[in-house]
């Protein structure tokens, strides 16, 4: 069973959930099990966790980025 | 000896001043035999002085004049010997003085080279002093512009951080998932 868990900073909405959930169940045969989470110090976006793929979309992230870019 | 007398006395005869001679030795109470004998007696003694005192005195007057010859030779070759051995003294004192002079001179060249080559090296360690100086104050200067750089940079993103969490609304939200969604898409 494949499970992809997925941490958001908000309350994702359901057309969000459903667009996440369809991308992501055309990367695998199977139909994966999504867990969701939340996270307020993302700030905003997601952050997701395939396997041992991180798929980072969180303003955190982002900022992260930029800071080492900075550096 | 003997004929030779008889010669004198036959010149003195028939000589002019026989005559007087036979008065004056009349007169003195001498007869000619007298006179022979005392003759001959002066003969023998002057021929026995001759080699009993004459002869061994000149010998030994002459054995005297040969060591002193010989002792004046040995004085002149010692005076010889001195003057060669003064003269060569004379010129070690020279060669030595030269020598002396010689090493002076060298001694201060050498003071001199190792005078030059240790301000050389002084002049070296300072340069060499002077460039790594310089090069640590760039290195820090780089440092601290690097540490100046990641401050400013933490603090603005420190700062975009505490302004975007009270900024970051709903709609912001999901256009930030579609977008991810949408790139994560086309990387497939």
């Amino acid at each position: 069973m494949i499970k992809i868990y997925v941490t958001s900073a908000k309350e994702l909405s359901l057309v969000a959930k459903q667009k996440i959930e369809d991308a992501f169940s055309k990367k695998h045969n199977e139909a994966p099990v999504f867990v969701y989470d939340l996270d307020p110090s993302l700030i905003g976006g997601v952050l997701i966790k395939d396997g041992e793929k991180y798929y980072d979309a969180s303003v955190r992230g982002r900022l992260a980025t930029v800071k080492h870019e900075l550096k | 000896m003997i004929a030779g007398i008889n010669l004198y006395y036959c010149i003195l005869k028939h000589s002019a001043a026989f005559p007087i001679c036979e008065n004056v030795f009349e007169s003195l109470g001498l007869g000619w035999w007298e006179i022979l004998f005392h003759t001959v007696n002066l003969i023998i003694l002057v021929v026995a002085l001759w080699f009993l005192l004459f002869k061994p005195i000149k010998k030994m007057i002459r054995n005297h004049k040969e060591k002193l010859d010989d002792v004046f030779q040995k004085n002149k070759k010692l005076e010889e010997e001195t003057a060669k051995i003064k003269n060569e003294y004379s010129e070690l004192m020279e060669d030595a003085k030269k020598e002396a002079v010689k090493i002076s001179l060298e001694a201060a060249e050498n003071a001199k080279r190792k005078s030059d080559e240790t301000i050389e090296n002084a002049n070296k360690q300072a340069q060499n002093i002077i460039e790594e100086a310089k090069r640590e104050t760039r290195v820090e200067q780089e440092r601290l512009k690097s540490d100046f750089k990641d401050a400013v940079g933490k603090l603005s993103v420190e700062i975009a951080e505490k302004v975007l969490e009270r900024e970051v609304s709903e709609d912001d939200n999901r256009d930030i998932i579609d977008k991810c969604l949408k790139e994560w898409e086309d990387d497939k």
